[in-house]
């Protein structure tokens, strides 16, 4: 397929489709490229046929807008079946193959235990058995020479082996691959020619960094995914197709940019976590779009927040987990915390109020949901505080109830000695302070001054939560973008597609010509990449940044380098000092790995203008708010007929169909007119 | 849902919301500082294996909060109480240091372990303290890494520090950390990792103060106390659910590095009494003239002393806060001259072998407590393996940990033991072998699991580790302290067997040779190094284990057929289980002997226990006590000399008589020492 992207753009204007298949609902957003109008519809995710949810939702939200198929420039689509397939183990049978003498490699890990204190304490269970690894013979050097040669007749043998074990796919990692990849590659060729149905997935191909179990762990989740993934992607392309779309399809992936789908079902490791990653991408593009350069996102949900780090890009972090793995190719850094609308609160038995991280999730839900739930949770709480109203969920289509709220909380608030709506409260404050806590090292870990940072909230709950959270952490500027609901669809029709290469090895600074010479053929490999999606190489942007640490440190920080060689210290120092909050300008520096981000830009789409009638400062009503140890009135307006850019004091109720914002007494607040933002800004 | 006692809730200062969201402050705060730390510092030690801690202290010296994420786990029970006075009056921008385990008091309990503290004013009044400790690589001393087992004395191990005020005024000052570096072997290296501990410091106040700015002092200072007490109360519930009793455990360092050779008992017994906790080593052996002697100076809840009762408290209850309230109610008694509490001049260095081993006891004992929540004891050993070899191109010798040598944890009840790592040393990260490759000119030949090495059971401990390493260079020095478990096993419980052991070889020109424990080994360009790690013992008589379960760890070779068939009574033949022969064979050997007794220790703690029972062993610490410190070594390894050389049936004589055949011994020896000295020279 493969259809030029920079050829679609230059057609007429058309429409971008941006599907987000979540646990619950699968939100599509489609946008106008003329005059950047979104809208978002959410479509009840179905497990036993994604795909004909996909189909649903696309159809239906085209058919509402009166769009055409053909005018659709392009889809991006996100899921989390990659994830889910990890993290339930629900992978095909899979075989691994590893240089001798390294069979446990995925059975040592690093060692550490998560919480080896516990002597209940588990140790994560590799994806592939112990009885699916085969050795092979061979071993090449740490200087890319080859110690001992593969003996090829003994890896047929290994192959045949596991192919009679009934695998489906096998992945290869072999020890130094990274820098000479010549018997991986050998492998491969062996088994494309001897076993053409079975999936091959070699290290050094997926992602070719230093350390033996990250590196085979990738391979291994690769081929465990395949072949499910590759069907996936297959009935989608198909039913796409049927459906009339012949535009691009792309799937988003964990660094928060898209790959096209053939790329996306050869290594579906990269979209594992896309799911919260491409609503990062979306956030930090709605932000930026606003003039917020700096901006800690946050994606309250039903059983957690996620948090994230935007510095003009979000931040990408190489530490990140799927599940209990680590995950070490590049992907959007983001925290989570047990902290949602439905993290159940209860009374520690020594006297204490503790909320999280159990959760009530959408079944049962909240006790207010009066679906069966009866423990105590953060949403009852935001009902009995009146932060949130009966009728406010889904334009009153979901009415909430406010005695189920109370007999909830009425035993916590007996053993707290207090009214419930005091034991409410309490229940906010420390779901506040938890998520403050969470924060907390994720501020240390990017060097932010978050008086500097901008708080975006999306998500169900984030809205809600966003100004109690700014006020205690001391953030002083909130932004709740105009579909909070769905910017995970939003965020995959505004995001460049993109993909990452990586080179390890040890450079001095001072040696130019050599990291030079390394970051040309990375543009080497992102040309290669570029022409076979049918992209012209002038339509790409390349980045380039150097992971970078003084010489004996383990951590390293990642700098840009798109500057003078002479500055890449200082920034290093500076960078350093930032985060750390001293530097050693005496100590040498070492750069352990050269990146390369390669993105396609997808064009500025033109912000949405809005119409100014049928607007008024008038509450529709008034609301008595318990927050900070008293009752308060609050103004509940309609968030959709607040005047356009008319500066108004907190507090404040926001309502729309997908969440409820409340806006706390310190803030000032105005719906922009030109963004479509809610902005808001602390009153010191 | 049961009522439970809020007793103590009402003496608290904070209601219980700002109690929750003050604990949960605290804990974001020294959460930042460990990942400072671990990011920032710069040797293998710091940044990989994660030997540090971090601390917010109350103004006595207690640890109010600590890091649960990084670092190594044992930050509970530090005892800053004993330093804290040595830097008054303290002033703003004050950092002490200190890596002296005498003058700290048992804080400090080896010279690498490098301690700081800062000082947190608000208006003028000391409100906390920020601290941390990191072990440093490298503190000079006789042998590379400071940490050698030979060591005869502290003097051999390095530069030592008494409480010294570091940073002044906010200004490090330099001729002081002059001494420090100038004599360590990697002073760059020591450089980075305590800029890097100063900086956590000093992030540490700033988060601090801004929490100050918002809640104001007294809030802060209640919070400190209040998350202490709630600790306490948390920890007292879960004694007091313990079944009153004494509860007595004992086991072994194996002592091969020792003069003298012998293991050394460290002895326990546990007094659980209401919701408190006596830990009593009366009987523990004296002190040794080599580096594995614990400066506890006997104090209540010491850290190295409680890590077993740490890990069972927050088994019991995970979310359990953390911090040194949970051990208030921790009683020690130790002996001065033991082991585990050590008069002056004794070194330390590789104390924690000894660390482990009493962790284990503490396990020992709590299984006899609390026979459900305890498992079998794992691989016993957190050895480091350090190689230091020449390199022709820069001219001079690279040195690097090439791995932590641990092994598998104890089966747990109903659940097996983890395998290759244990609960004890479970902090340790390992180090690729492409790393390892990049550091030092060596070739990894094997890092995996040691099938067979798990004790039997009905659920089966945890397997150790092989570990193999090329050298391709020669005059290569390898050393590994800390190595255990290579005679004694790892003992199983009720019917579970004990685990395999571990041992070291070098192949040398196609021979295998056993060098048993190694204090500094050199080998040459083709020669390899194996170990083998201890597994973990097992829990339940092995012919009970699902004989599913069993073909299991069959296809994945962990357990061979042979062993399935011998220990387990299990038949597989290619891969299937033999359901019927089986049947047959679990029937054949099926003996109802009663419930087997609690522990397994295998045959040399047996064979060793025959000659030296606990009498013996008693008595002869008994007897020794009267003897001056300084040749109390000296007599006693003569007593036992002599007790080795009694027949057989010496091993069945009563206290009385052993007393009394010991003590005409010592009166001997001693008067024959006195005559020596009082003739003139």
């Amino acid at each position: 397929m493969a259809p030029a992207l920079a050829a679609a753009a230059s057609r007429d204007p058309r429409w971008r489709l941006g599907v987000d298949v979540g646990g619950t609902f699968t939100d599509v957003a489609l946008v106008d490229e003329r005059n950047g109008r979104t809208v978002v519809h959410k479509t009840p995710t179905r497990h036993d046929d994604l795909v004909g949810t996909v189909v649903q939702g696309v159809r239906e939200i085209l058919v509402q807008h009166h769009v055409a198929a053909s005018d659709v420039a392009y889809l991006a689509a996100g899921s989390t079946i990659a994830l889910n397939t990890i993290i339930e183990r629900s992978g095909c049978r899979t075989g691994l193959l590893v240089t001798r003498g390294f069979r446990d490699v995925l059975e040592i890990r690093r060692n550490r235990l998560p919480d080896a204190p516990n002597f209940d304490a588990a140790r994560p269970i590799p994806l592939v058995p112990r009885s699916r690894v085969a050795e092979v013979e061979e071993r090449i050097h740490v200087s890319g020479r080859v110690v001992r040669p593969l003996d090829e007749a003994a890896a047929r043998t290994a192959v045949a082996a596991l192919v009679e074990d009934g695998v489906e796919a096998i992945a290869v990692c072999l020890l130094h691959s990274y820098t000479n990849p010549r018997h991986e590659q050998r492998i491969r060729d062996l088994l494309a020619e001897g076993w053409p149905d079975v999936l091959v997935c070699v290290s050094s191909d997926i992602w070719p960094q230093q350390r033996e179990f990250e590196r085979a762990l990738l391979a291994v989740m690769n081929a465990y995914i395949g072949p499910r993934m590759v069907t996936y992607y297959g009935s989608l392309e198909q039913a796409m197709r049927d459906t009339g779309l012949h535009c691009p399809l792309l799937m988003t992936q964990s660094n928060g940019g898209m790959l096209s789908i053939e790329e996306a079902a050869r290594t579906p490791v990269r979209t594992v976590l896309s799911g919260p990653a491409v609503g990062v991408t979306g956030a930090a593009r709605v932000a930026g779009d606003a003039g917020h350069a700096r901006v800690f996102t946050l994606d309250m949900g039903g059983t957690s927040a996620d948090m994230a780090v935007v510095d003009g890009q979000p931040r990408l972090g190489t530490e990140n987990l799927v599940g209990q793995y680590p995950y070490f190719m590049p992907a959007i850094e983001i925290d989570t915390i047990g902290a949602g609308g439905g993290s159940i609160a209860y009374w520690d038995a020594h006297g204490a109020l503790k909320v999280g991280p159990r959760s009530a999730g959408s079944v049962p839900g909240p006790a207010c949901y009066d679906r069966g739930g009866v423990e105590p949770t953060v949403t009852d709480a935001y009902l009995l505080t009146g932060i949130i109203g009966e009728t406010d969920l889904l334009g009153g289509a979901m009415r909430l109830s406010r005695e189920r709220a109370n007999e909830a909380v009425a035993g916590l608030a007996g053993r707290l000695g207090v009214a419930p709506v005091e034991a409410a409260e309490g229940i906010i404050r420390v779901a506040t302070a938890n998520m403050h806590a969470g924060l907390l090292p994720l501020i240390a870990k990017h060097g932010a001054d978050y008086t500097r940072f901008c708080l975006m909230a999306y998500g169900g709950a984030g809205p809600t939560h966003a100004f109690m959270l700014a006020a205690d952490v001391g953030i002083r500027s909130v932004l709740v973008p105009a579909t909070p609901g769905g910017m995970c669809g939003v965020g995959g029709a505004l995001t460049d597609q993109q993909m990452d290469f990586v080179v390890s090895g040890r450079w001095d600074l001072d040696d130019h010509e050599a990291i030079d010479d390394a970051f040309a053929s990375l543009e080497a490999r992102a040309g290669k990449w570029l022409a076979a999606q049918g992209i012209p190489t002038a339509a790409a942007r390349h980045h380039r940044t150097a992971d970078m640490r003084y010489q004996g440190q383990s951590f390293e920080l990642t700098v840009s380098v798109d500057d003078l060689h002479e500055q890449q210290a200082s920034e290093f120092h500076r960078r350093y000092a930032e985060v750390y909050g001293y530097s050693d300008e005496d100590s040498p520096l070492e750069v352990l790995q050269l990146r390369l981000l390669t993105g396609v830009p997808r064009g500025v789409v033109p912000r949405p203008t809005r119409t100014r009638t049928e607007r008024s400062a008038t509450p529709r009503e008034t609301r008595r708010v318990s927050y900070g140890g008293t009752a308060i009135e609050v103004p509940v307006y309609d968030r959709g007929r607040l005047p356009l850019d008319a500066r108004m004091h907190g507090p404040a109720v926001l309502l729309q169909y997908d969440t409820t914002t409340f806006v706390t007494p310190d803030f000032e607040f105005w719906e922009n007119g030109d963004t479509g933002n809610l902005e808001g800004v602390w009153r010191s | 849902m049961a009522i439970v006692s809020t007793r103590h809730t009402g003496s608290r200062r904070l209601d219980p919301v700002t109690f929750e969201v003050m604990h949960g402050q605290l804990q974001g705060i020294v959460e930042e500082m460990g990942e400072l730390v671990m990011r920032c510092g710069h040797t293998v030690f710091v940044k990989e294996t994660q030997d540090f801690v971090v601390a917010l202290l109350t103004p006595d010296g207690e640890v109010a909060a600590c890091s649960k994420r990084v670092g190594i786990w044992i930050a509970i029970g530090l005892g800053f109480d004993s330093v804290l006075a040595q830097g008054e009056p303290y002033r703003p921008g004050d950092v002490w240091f200190t890596n002296d385990p005498e003058r700290s008091g048992g804080l400090v309990t080896h010279t690498p372990d490098t301690f700081s503290w800062r000082p947190i004013f608000h208006d003028g009044e000391l409100v906390c303290f920020a601290a941390a400790f990191l072990h440093c690589t490298d503190v000079g001393g006789m042998a590379p890494g400071s940490v050698t087992p030979s060591a005869s004395d502290q003097y051999q191990e390095g530069v030592i520090m008494p409480p010294t005020r570091l940073v002044r005024d906010g200004q490090v000052r330099d001729e002081i950390l002059d001494i420090y570096l100038r004599n360590s072997r990697i002073p760059a290296k020591n450089r980075g990792d305590i800029l890097a501990m100063l900086g956590t410091l000093d992030r540490a106040e700033s988060r601090v103060r801004q929490l100050l700015d918002r809640v104001g002092a007294q809030t802060l200072r209640a919070a400190m106390n209040d998350v202490l007490d709630f600790a306490e109360d948390e920890a007292r519930g879960i004694v007091s659910a313990m079944p009153d009793g004494d509860y007595t455990f004992w086991d072994y360092l194996e002592g091969d590095l020792i003069p003298g050779g012998r293991p050394v008992r460290i002895r326990l017994t546990m007094r659980i009494d209401g919701d408190g906790m006596v830990l009593d080593f009366t009987g523990t052996d004296p002190q040794v003239a080599a580096a594995y002697n614990i400066a506890t100076y006997g104090r209540d809840g010491h850290y190295l002393l409680v890590l077993g009762v740490v890990n069972y408290l927050r088994t019991k209850k995970p979310d359990i806060a953390y911090n040194s309230g949970m051990i208030r109610n921790v009683e020690v008694r130790v002996p001065r001259g033991t082991v585990i509490n050590p008069r002056p001049g004794a070194a330390f260095g590789a104390r924690q072998a000894t660390f482990f081993r009493v962790a284990d006891i503490v396990l020992g004992a709590l299984a006899l407590a609390d026979p459900d929540a305890v498992p079998a004891v794992g691989c016993g050993q957190g050895s480091i393996m350090l190689a230091s070899a020449p390199d022709l191109e820069t001219g001079t010798r690279v040195m690097s940990i090439a791995q932590p040598l641990v092994g598998g944890s104890g089966a747990r009840h109903g659940v097996d033991g983890t395998e290759g790592v244990d609960f004890t040393t479970g902090f340790y990260r390992n180090i690729p072998a492409e790393v390892l490759e990049t550091e030092i000119p060596v070739l990894v030949e094997r890092y995996g699991l040691r099938p067979d090495s798990g004790g039997a059971g009905a659920t089966r401990g945890g397997v150790g580790l092989r570990y193999s390493l090329r050298f391709t260079t020669p005059q290569t020095y390898v050393t590994a302290r800390g190595l255990e478990r290579f005679t004694f096993q790892p003992w199983g419980r009720a019917g579970g067997l004990p685990a395999a052991t571990g041992s070291c070889r070098v192949e040398h020109d196609g021979t295998m040779t056993d060098v048993g424990k190694i204090d500094v080994l050199e080998v040459g360009a083709g020669d390899v190094i194996h170990f083998e790690t201890a597994g973990g013992g097992g829990i339940g008589d092995p012919r009970r284990r699902d004989p599913r379960l069993v073909l299991r760890d069959v296809t994945d070779g962990l357990v061979s057929v042979e062993a399935a068939r011998d220990v387990y009574g299990v038949v597989t033949a290619d891969w299937r289980l033999d359901e019927a022969a089986t049947a047959a064979l679990r029937d054949e050997h099926r003996v109802d002997a009663g419930s087997p007794p609690p522990f397994a220790f295998g045959r040399h703690r047996e064979q060793f226990e025959r000659r030296w029972t606990d009498d013996w062993q008693l008595a002869v610490n008994a007897a020794v006590e009267p003897v001056p410190h300084v040749v109390r070594g000296y007599v006693r390894d003569r007593l036992m000399d002599d007790r080795d050389a009694l027949p057989a049936d010496s091993d069945d004589w009563s206290r009385p008589r052993i007393d009394d055949w010991l003590g005409t011994r010592v009166s001997r020896l001693l008067d024959t020492m006195r005559s020596y000295s009082q003739v003139p020279r």
